[in-house]
């Protein structure tokens, strides 16, 4: 990674590999943390265990800011005023909780299990989304660009599915949740290994979704502002874009924060209280 | 060109790790880290707990009391409503009535004097009646009375009248009888 961050800045004027590699030095992991053009802090760096690498690279930074900024939002922001109309950060937070418990935990889940459960889908929705929004801070870097860290967050909704499903459900209607009723016997051959890949898929899909809206838009903004590295004086026109493409990027981190949180719900709730 | 062979020689290092994240630099962007995984979870579940206690279960129990107050408040509400209609209907019920009652006791007071003028009326009329035909009775009677006195006293004068023409004492009774029937011969 640092290797292809020297060859951008030494090679000022070869073009193509050079945009390609100051795209992906932006929107990859890295082992140091720029925050202002020519500050560079090197992280932990070679943190060792069982044969994996812990140390605290820059999109682990991330995470751990956003947690913080979560922390700060909920814990110390938050005033609690019960006895009359909330305002101000206390009114947009709540409006935002009230969102995700009844649209969202409540809707798919139903009313018992949802209340119970929507601390976990608050945390996915507001970590998701303020990761999402730290990435267009030219400080930060998108934690969520990281398929590590998107299928970290889908793993721990199939864990939330399969552990959902064993205990509402027991560990025979388990895996007869995987043999919808209604069907022939003999097609059970063909359907049950279907369902359960499907089982796989749909964590599988969240990481890829996540990850591939949240990648692909950094890219675009990136790879616009590199033709200004192309070509100089004659790029600047491209800011307009990138600008554009930016505001879009707004919008589409709060809508995939939303489907993450959704469709996470909907996976639990079926496999919880399976609709068929 | 020295530099170059320096490069080349740190990437060959580097590829002898099977690392192809220096080999080809964009496939490491869907290569999944293990490590970052990890930090992932940990983040995740640090935060989870931390605002699960001091935040979202105080946030949401706060909230469910809320929807609740204003849940009860609002039956509260329908139910003050309810009531206030059901008494604005008893005291509609109740003028209703009054007025009805009063409307009667008029009519009927109405009608009683119409009754009692009737009555009084038929009273004096029969009265009248009455006294109209005592009356008559006492003129017959008097009439009678008159002509019988009047029968006499032609009786009386016609005797004397026919002593004097016959010069003769026709003063008892006798004569009288006679002339009377004499007299109610002719008259009648």
């Amino acid at each position: 990674m640092s290797s292809a961050a020297t060859d951008a800045s030494q090679a000022a004027s070869s073009g193509g590999q050079d945009v390609s590699a100051y795209v992906i030095h932006h929107v990859g992991n890295s082992d140091s943390w720029h925050p202002l053009p020519g500050v560079g802090v090197p992280l932990g760096g070679d943190f060792h265990l069982f044969g994996i690498d812990l140390g605290l690279s820059l999109h682990a930074l991330m995470l751990l800011i956003a947690g913080g900024i979560v922390f700060l939002l909920f814990g110390i922001l938050y005033k609690k005023q019960s006895d009359r109309a909330p305002s101000g950060i206390t009114n947009m937070l709540e409006a935002l909780v009230l969102f995700v418990r009844d649209e969202i935990c409540v809707n798919y889940i139903g009313e018992k299990d949802g209340k119970r459960l929507a601390p976990f889908f608050l945390n996915f929705f507001f970590m998701v989304l303020v990761l999402n929004l730290m990435g267009l801070i030219p400080l930060f870097s998108t934690a969520t660009a990281n398929i590590s860290v998107t299928m970290g967050l889908a793993l721990i909704t199939l864990t939330m599915m399969i552990i959902g499903g064993i205990v509402k459900n027991g560990l025979v209607g388990f895996f007869q949740l995987f043999l919808p009723p209604g069907v022939p016997k003999a097609v059970y051959i063909i359907l049950f290994p279907i369902e359960l890949m499907g089982l796989f898929i749909k964590p599988f899909a969240l990481t890829i979704r996540l990850f591939a809206n949240m990648l692909g838009g950094h890219i675009v903004i990136f790879s616009l502002l590199g033709l200004i590295i192309s070509f100089g004086w004659f790029g600047v026109p491209s800011l307009a874009l990138a600008l554009f493409v930016f505001f879009l990027e707004l919008l589409v981190a709060f809508i995939q924060a939303f489907i993450f949180t959704m469709l996470s719900a909907m996976f639990v709730g079926d496999m919880m209280h399976p609709s068929h | 060109m020295a530099d170059n062979i320096t490069n080349n020689q740190h990437m060959t290092e580097e590829v002898q790790h099977s690392d192809p994240a220096h080999t080809d630099p964009g496939s490491a962007l869907v290569i999944p880290d293990p490590g970052m995984v990890i930090w992932t979870w940990l983040v995740f579940f640090l935060v989870l707990f931390i605002l699960r206690r001091f935040a979202w279960k105080p946030i949401l129990k706060s909230l469910e009391e809320r929807e609740e107050s204003i849940k009860n408040s609002i039956g509260d509400a329908e139910e003050a409503n309810r009531s206030l209609e059901r008494a604005m209907q008893d005291q509609r019920t109740l003028i209703d009535e009054g007025r009805k009652k009063a409307a009667g006791a008029i009519n009927d007071a109405g009608n009683t004097a119409t009754a009692a003028a009737d009555e009084l009326r038929e009273n004096a009329r029969k009265e009248s009646e009455k006294m109209i035909a005592e009356a008559r009775s006492e003129i017959i009677r008097e009439q009678e009375n008159a002509l019988a006195e009047l029968k006499s006293d032609v009786g009386d004068l016609s005797v004397m009248v026919v002593s004097k023409l016959l010069d003769a004492d026709l003063d008892n009774d006798r004569n009288r009888g006679l002339a009377k029937e004499y007299m109610t011969a002719l008259s009648g």
